[in-house]
């Protein structure tokens, strides 16, 4: 067997990869990579050439380019000439990265918290409309301005495929514009060591058409495109993904409220969920968890097993993270409540 | 069927299909990807055989062996040639076995897979029972066994609880089994087993009251219980490796790992549930259920309806998936 596949390898791939652009601001970010690396190829050559010629070459080839004349040419001029050459190259291919912000962009409102990302998308008057966590979903095609923030230290944003870094610091709105031109999944991470499981940091991008995110604004399920598992219980279509028929006995028949459980162990002092009493805002807000498509910021697919899992012994999977493991919970008490954050709402 | 050979009569050979009557309906299932599959066909045969036999001669002792993938079926010498072969082969059969009844009441079908051959076995003799998990399938199966061999006795497997096959069956006419005819139990059985459409087709049970017999059908049933606690490694070992890897990348895509620790799967390591660093060393699955590998497939992927009670959520992966899982569970073991 090969390396040891991740949750990350096999749900969204990982690590993102770079040099794939996805969308107009990485697009040209990548040309000049390449450019750069080009000539970087090239100089060594050359330089390794001269090199060669100097140690070992013919005496009379040494006589001629041993003068001064070689020291100003290749020297001075030509790097002179090409690096500003590149710079003007460079800075006119990018130009697209500084365009002004006109105002009418999707605004979605990113925060870095210690070790997870909150995501507020806002109307038009900088109201937030829904807050999710630790996904980010985008209309195709049109350039999004996100507002990016840190609840703690100092974060990194980073969508490889859509967008270069931007740091994300305390007490600073950062703006960067991202846009997807292609529908799709990118896997996004935190490119700023923050402490304990910074590794551990990561989030999905989902782009969507239209009509798609549209739905997804209102709150609707919607399917993922890329993504390899719909394994989302609720938010299962294909027929040959369907979640195993669940025993109705175990589902119903367990007597324990999970609703009740979950505010009665502290969980929303924590955690949000609209249309409770929970309020809680220190960790994601769990609203729509269940069209979530990870867990954990990105280390785990989301489905009752691994939301079982993620409840009982977080600590096991993600170290260092925040939240408790709640292993004094029975399984059947953590069951309920994974059934009860699992509901569509 | 090469028929019976007690020494006087020349073996002849007949097609499977001639040999069998219409009646209870089994399915060979032959797993794609878990096992040998031209074993597992032949072990499943080799149950058809015997319980064909069982009906075609009850008074007879001819027993039945399966000769190769070709599914012929050939009458050995009666007595003890069986009993060897049951030991070997049938101690993990049924397991293998999915089973669900189908909507004609004298008909059961067993696993229905695609590729699967269809025998029919002849009405009255095998009825199998899903029950709660908790008896080894070694019992039932020696049951049917005996029976088989013996052609003294007819045995009853029901299929009361149609979806909670685990691979655990149990025997309800037993000689020391409940239900027995006229047991308040049993009958209560018959009784719902007739509303949800099945009809016993044994309307009448006998046992062997010769002390021979019982004698024989304790050592048999002895016997294949304790072979079937644990088969021989070799018997689950034969896992292709494609199949391993892709149990294991579907472990990892499932999320598995956030509540097992698999031993070549470095993060994550979940606590939430039992290690599974030596899963095949243990006897039974869960603690319950036999250690086979279609009954872990059943497990890995719908716990709550194999395992009553469990608290292992149902995952969303395909059958085909968890037979794969099973096959990379199997293929991490230790031993």
């Amino acid at each position: 067997m090969t390396d040891a596949p991740t949750a990350f390898d096999a749900w969204w791939g990982w690590p993102p990869p770079v040099l794939d652009p996805a969308g107009p601001y990485v697009e040209s970010v990548t040309v000049l990579a390449w450019a750069l690396f080009g000539m970087g190829v090239a100089v060594t050559a050359i330089v390794a050439g001269a090199l060669y010629l100097a140690l070992a070459g013919p005496t009379r080839w040494k006589a001629r380019l041993g003068g001064e004349r070689l020291i100003w040419t290749m020297g001075v001029a030509f790097p002179a000439v090409v690096l500003a050459g590149l710079l003007v190259w460079g800075l006119t291919l990018t130009a697209s990265l500084t365009d002004p912000i006109r105002g009418d962009e999707q605004r979605i409102r990113v925060t870095g918290h210690m070790w997870w990302w909150d995501v507020e998308y806002l109307d038009a008057d900088g109201r937030v409309v829904m807050r999710d966590a630790n996904e980010l979903h985008l209309p195709v095609g049109r350039p999004v301005v996100l507002e990016l923030r840190s609840a703690d230290v100092i974060h990194s944003f980073w969508v490889p495929n859509l967008s270069g870094k931007e740091d994300m610091i305390p007490g600073r709105t950062n703006l960067l514009k991202v846009q997807a031109d292609r529908a799709g999944r990118f896997g996004g991470v935190c490119a700023e060591y923050c402490g304990g499981p910074h590794a551990l940091m990561g989030f999905v991008v989902a782009a969507h058409e239209d009509e798609t995110y549209r739905r997804f604004l209102r709150g609707e399920a919607v399917a993922v495109p890329g993504a390899a598992v719909q394994a989302v219980p609720g938010v299962m279509p294909a027929a040959d993904r369907t979640t195993p028929a669940r025993d109705r006995a175990t589902e119903a028949g367990s007597a324990l409220d999970g609703h009740a459980l979950f505010m009665a162990n502290g969980c929303a002092a924590c955690h949000r969920v609209a249309g409770t009493p929970a309020n809680g805002a220190s960790g994601p807000d769990l609203t729509h968890l269940s069209r979530r498509l990870t867990l954990g910021a990105g280390v785990l697919p989301n489905n009752r097993g691994t939301l079982t899992g993620w409840i009982t012994d977080s600590q096991a999977v993600k170290p260092g993270n925040r939240m408790p493991s709640y292993d004094l919970l029975s399984a059947q008490e953590v069951a309920a409540i994974a059934a009860w954050l699992d509901a569509p709402r | 069927m090469e028929r019976a050979t007690d020494g006087a009569h020349p073996a002849t050979t007949v097609a499977i299909s001639l040999a069998l009557r219409p009646g209870i309906e089994l399915v060979g299932e032959i797993p794609c990807g878990l096992g040998s599959q031209r074993r597992v066909a032949c072990v499943a045969f080799t149950t058809c055989a015997v319980a064909t036999g069982a009906g075609r001669n009850a008074a007879g002792r001819n027993a039945f062996m399966v000769d190769g993938f070709t599914c012929a079926i050939r009458a050995g010498r009666g007595g003890g040639g069986l009993q060897r072969q049951a030991r070997v082969i049938l101690c993990d059969f049924l397991a293998r076995l999915q089973i669900e009844p189908s909507g004609d009441p004298l008909h059961l079908r067993v696993a229905p897979r695609a590729g699967g051959k269809v025998f029919k076995l002849a009405q009255g003799i095998a009825f199998v029972e899903t029950c709660k998990a908790g008896r080894q399938v070694a019992v039932a199966l020696a049951s049917g066994t005996v029976a088989g061999r013996t052609g003294a006795v007819r045995t009853c497997f029901a299929a009361a609880e149609r979806d909670r096959f685990s691979g655990c069956l149990e025997w309800v006419n037993g000689p020391h089994g409940r239900g027995a005819s006229g047991d308040a139990e049993g009958a209560k059985r018959n009784e719902e087993r007739g509303r949800a459409g099945h009809r016993s087709p044994l309307q009448s049970q006998w046992w062997p009251t010769g002390s021979a017999l019982r004698r024989l059908f304790g050592a048999v049933l002895l016997v294949t219980t304790v072979a079937g606690c644990k088969p021989p490694p070799q018997a689950r070992h034969d896992f292709d490796a494609a199949s391993i890897a892709r149990g294991r990348g579907v472990v990892a895509r499932a999320g598995c790992t956030a509540c097992h620790t698999f031993p070549d799967i470095s993060w994550p390591q979940g606590r939430a549930g039992p290690d599974l660093t030596s899963f095949d060393g243990r006897g039974q699955i869960a603690g319950v259920l036999p250690n086979i590998p279609a009954n872990l497939a059943a497990f890995v992927r719908n716990a709550p309806s194999t395992k009553e009670g469990s608290t292992m959520p149902p995952m969303p992966i395909t059958p085909s998936e968890a037979r794969d899982v099973a096959a990379y569970l199997y293929g991490i073991a230790n031993d």
